[in-house]
């Protein structure tokens, strides 16, 4: 088991950094694109729920559908989201889903081979929180603060917030690391804003219709486990093909040469 | 109801602003690791007049491994004159005892400590060996080590500096292809030494003192009172007490061992959890003294008190989750909030566990491990498991602090033999 080669380059190596190019990087590219969604994001909310309209009216034909506007960052001008009805979920129904969650709950905290995982960890807080819901829809559905409308108007916003915080995020990280060649840093880059939209939008009308159709019971589980913790979750994967990439070239021949020490 | 809607809104804010102060300091040490000057350790000195070293070793029921880490150490290229091993059999009832005996027999620079019932654990176990080390320096490793052939050199050098209290080595786990586990362990490790540790060294904050893979000065050790056997993070609290008492820690990273890493996710959370606790009674214990030392730098002062607090974040946040949720059902889900809870996830996953995965990245970049790096995202699950672990073992603190209870030493769970038995 003795290790028979000592990795002393690794001990101490480090990257010489670039300011100039750092933040050349930043003033070039990541700042116009931060402007351009400032300055059009209200437009951008305006297509997304145009079109998240369109196909929820093809869903769900009778009902009304219609695009609501509201406030956001000052200056910068307002978002626009899908307004349409909810219900609230009856009292029969919301008993079944608290059975099912207590039953799952218990299963996952119980069984030797399912409890203390990760993955089971989060899935019974996620079942945690539904739990929660269905007592508070068992006891007091009418005080419910929330509409569908609501919930769609604020997931909008969050969502913004999301491709803001992602964009200066995401800009920082690949603008440093200017070792990497300027192709990969903008792929990452424009490849998280891309998913992001696509992945956006894809939830925004997934959740909408399954909170029309099983009602607002879900609505705090949809906020808080499938939110931005999952956007978080896919930002993570493409910065680790990113490093991968990084790390494949810093180790490769030419890219040794990239390396400094002490 | 009022009230009660400002302090909860109130709360939340102060953990988010918490929060951010951690994500601060870890993407600091992260670029430091990452472009910053590197500080080297002691390397390339040589002393013709180095301290005697004793090496400790606490066991308890270490059957399956003890023979590792004694051949290792028999093969260590220190002057057998200056050393002398002793493996501490701490009340165990299988082999160990046998074992120990039979290469005391053989090697008689290897004086086994044998200790009965009563007041057991790491911590009681080193004081008790302590009386019985003839070395200058303690050098003290867990039963599962694999210590490569330079390392007591590579540590023992570092005390000719009399400035140095305390030395710590970089932990590498041997069993990394075991499972999805041991490989996300093998991640964290990387980045808790390679990054972390390198980072506070450079930047001449707090490396700590792990317990394991590092040693200290034992004339000031027995000088400052020994172990406390109510506190499980011994080494969390010689860290401390080292820094209060104007000495410094200093960080090796090219002293490497081998450990054995939790092969399964109940070791390992039981493990989170005594580390939760220990570290959470030092903070108990030492937040004042680290604010009003006069001898800490106030760059020491600051990232000590972080340090202090990092087990008690967890329990925070845990809380501030909870708060979130009593806020979206009193209607307080407005933009607000929203804008907050989208930074509260980004910051809570940037924080993570032991280091975030800019970090991890960081530290697998200057390793160069490629293939694991795209296991990082697998790390956001992890997160919910160390909140759960680690908040427990904060509250086990608490009940420390407020009841006259006995602590207990949880031992981790060994798999080498049984994984050479699967394999046959």
């Amino acid at each position: 088991m003795q290790k028979t080669q000592i990795y002393y380059p690794r001990t101490y190596r480090r990257l010489t950094p670039n300011k100039f190019s750092q933040w050349i990087y930043i003033l070039l590219i990541v700042l116009p694109c931060l402007i351009l969604l400032l300055l059009f994001y209200s437009k951008i909310s305006l297509i997304l729920s145009e079109y998240t309209a369109r196909y929820l009216r093809e869903a769900l034909p009778g009902i009304e559908i219609t695009i609501g506007h509201s406030e956001y960052i000052p200056y910068f001008g307002g978002v626009s989201f899908v307004s349409l009805p909810g219900k609230l979920p009856s009292f029969e129904f919301t008993v079944a889903n608290l059975l099912i969650s207590l039953a799952l709950f218990i299963l996952f905290t119980h069984v030797k081979k399912l409890k203390g995982a990760p993955l089971f960890i989060y899935l019974s807080i996620a079942l945690m929180i539904h739990i929660v819901s269905c007592l508070y829809f068992a006891l007091a559905p009418e005080s419910f603060p929330y509409t569908v409308s609501d919930y769609s108007d604020l997931y909008i916003k969050q969502q913004i917030g999301m491709w803001l915080s992602f964009l200066v995020l995401l800009g920082f990280v690949t603008g440093f690391l200017n070792n990497a060649s300027l192709l990969q840093r903008i792929v990452t880059f424009a490849g998280v804003m891309i998913y992001s939209a696509v992945f956006g939008s894809i939830r925004y009308l997934v959740f909408l219709y399954l909170i029309h159709i099983g009602s607002s019971l879900y609505m705090p589980t949809f906020f808080f486990s499938l939110g931005p913790f999952f956007d978080f979750l896919y930002l993570v994967c493409f910065y680790s093909a990113f490093v991968g990439r990084v790390i494949k070239k810093f180790d490769s021949r030419k890219g040794r040469l990239t390396w400094g020490w002490l | 109801m009022g009230m009660a809607l400002i302090i909860m809104k109130g709360y939340f804010v102060a953990v988010i602003i918490i929060i951010l102060i951690y994500t601060a300091r870890h993407a600091a040490f992260a670029y430091n690791r990452m472009f910053g000057k590197q500080r080297m350790y002691y390397n390339d000195i040589y002393d013709s007049s180095m301290p005697s070293v004793s090496v400790l070793i606490p066991m308890h029921n270490e059957e399956k491994v003890l023979n590792y880490v004694l051949d290792s150490l028999l093969e260590c290229n220190y002057d057998r004159d200056l050393l002398e091993i002793i493996p501490i059999n701490d009340n165990s009832d299988d082999n160990t005892g046998k074992m120990l005996d039979e290469y005391h027999s053989k090697y008689p620079f290897i004086r086994p400590l044998h200790r009965g019932k009563g007041n057991n654990g790491k911590p009681a176990s080193l004081n008790d060996a302590m009386e019985l080390a003839r070395g200058d320096i303690i050098i003290v490793f867990d039963a599962d080590y694999r210590p490569g052939k330079g390392l007591l050199h590579s540590l023992a050098l570092a005390f000719k500096d009399p400035e140095v209290g305390a030395v710590m080595g970089r932990v590498i786990p041997l069993n990394i292809n075991t499972n999805i586990l041991t490989r996300l362990l093998n991640l964290e490790r990387s980045g808790g030494y390679q990054a972390d540790q390198q980072a506070r060294y450079n930047m001449r904050t707090i490396p700590q003192y792990g317990g394991t893979v590092g040693g200290f000065n034992k004339e000031f050790f027995m000088e400052t009172g020994g172990f406390n056997p109510r506190i499980l993070a011994e080494d969390t609290e010689l860290t401390y007490r080292i820094y209060t008492n104007g000495l410094k820690m200093v960080y090796a990273n090219n002293a490497e061992s081998y450990e054995e890493a939790p092969e399964t996710w109940n070791v390992r959370g039981r493990q989170v959890r005594r580390w939760s606790r220990g570290h959470n009674n030092v903070m108990f214990r030492y937040f004042f003294k680290v604010l009003f030392s006069r001898k800490m730098t106030l760059r020491e002062k600051l990232d000590g008190l972080l340090l202090l607090c990092v087990y008690m974040v967890p329990f925070l946040f845990a809380l501030a989750f909870w708060d979130t949720i009593a806020l979206f059902f009193l209607g307080e889900m407005n933009i607000f909030i929203g804008w907050w809870t989208l930074i509260f996830v980004a910051a809570y996953n940037t924080y993570g566990n032991f280091a975030p995965f800019y970090e991890i990245a960081t530290a697998l970049m200057m390793d160069g491990i490629q293939g694991d790096v795209m296991l990082l995202p697998l790390l956001t699950f992890n997160f919910y498991f160390y909140i759960w672990y680690t908040t427990l073992g904060f509250l086990d603190a608490v009940l420390d602090i407020i009841t006259p209870r006995k602590v207990h030493w949880d031992k981790t769970e060994r798999f080498t033999q049984k994984n050479r038995g699967a394999a046959e």
